[in-house]
């Protein structure tokens, strides 16, 4: 069985502001894609390849991505990134909710996505998916702080 | 994609499909998930830290958090990890039906409660979540040099 170590496991969780958000999502090149599968339950959870772009993420819908782009266009998606140290245990997640919208092949190349992020089926044509953020929370979690009595601060 | 490697090779992904007993084998090497529900209609998605006990995955949270509506619906809960430095990597998803084992009496629930997980929410009144899996699928991804 996994579970985290045995020493004291007193947290605190800050709030990111939504400009860390945005400096934390370029740290990283693995993003979470939630988005509702064909009207069943549960949604589906896919990792993809990502790089932000503005204020948005944008992503390749290629070879193992098995919902349709339909379902993408038609519903508000949640896309979400974490980092883990799981020594330290200092962590954050950032949260982004919002469209699905298909990058044309100007855009594409204005932004040279095909550069910027894996392509896991090379010579499989891609469509180009950017989620337009209407939300962006994130949270960052810390050990809590010892006090200098000696005792947890929960500040 | 990385770089080509020496003899000039395009790397190119290759998929491997994992069967059940991978996936929790693969699920016992993480300790942080991400649950996703929908919530009026709209898909939501939270990291928790978990434990996995033969194929039963159990999480914890705080009230106030979307997960409060979790109770008896279908979730879907991902773990994966992925390289740095070539992108290969592993992803197991796990569907099945949340539980809230919080007031649980049973010798299972309480085991699973007295496990030292850290809430992503914390501050608020703790729940214990158990997710019974319908469906357990995962795949690994190599990168690797055409042809290779």
């Amino acid at each position: 069985m996994n579970y985290v170590s045995s020493s004291p496991i007193e947290m605190v969780m800050d709030e990111i502001d939504r400009d860390e958000c945005l400096r934390l999502l370029a740290t990283q090149f693995i993003g979470r894609l939630a988005v509702p599968d064909h009207g069943a339950y549960p949604p589906h959870i896919v990792p993809v390849n990502y790089v932000l772009e503005g204020d948005g993420v944008v992503f390749r819908s290629d070879a193992g991505l098995k919902f349709k782009l339909s379902i993408l266009a038609e519903h508000s998606v949640s896309f979400e990134v974490d980092s883990i140290d799981t020594a330290g245990r200092m962590a954050w997640s950032v949260v982004v909710q919002g469209r699905a919208e298909m990058q044309s092949d100007a855009e594409v190349e204005a932004h040279d996505y095909e550069s910027r992020v894996d392509a896991w089926a090379p010579g499989v044509r891609p469509q180009w998916v950017r989620i337009q953020p209407y939300t962006i929370t994130g949270r960052r979690l810390r050990p809590a702080p010892i006090s200098s009595s000696g005792t947890l601060d929960r500040s | 994609m990385p770089d080509p490697d020496e003899t000039g090779s395009e790397l190119v992904a290759q998929f491997e499909t994992l069967g059940r007993d991978d996936c929790l084998a693969m699920l016992a090497q993480s300790v942080v998930g991400r649950v996703a529900l929908l919530v009026d209609g709209r898909p939501e998605i939270l990291p928790v830290n978990y434990a996995v006990e033969d194929d039963v995955v159990v999480f914890r949270t705080a009230s106030g958090t979307v997960l409060n509506q979790a109770a008896l619906s279908v979730v879907a809960f991902e773990v994966d990890d992925f390289d740095p430095t070539d992108h290969s990597g592993w992803s197991v998803l796990v569907q099945g039906v949340a539980q809230d084992i919080g007031d649980a009496i049973d010798t299972s629930s309480e085991r699973l409660r007295a496990l030292r997980l850290i809430s992503w929410a914390p501050g608020g009144r703790d729940r214990w979540f158990r997710i019974r899996p319908d469906k357990i699928t995962g795949r690994r991804i190599r990168v690797a040099p055409a042809g290779g």
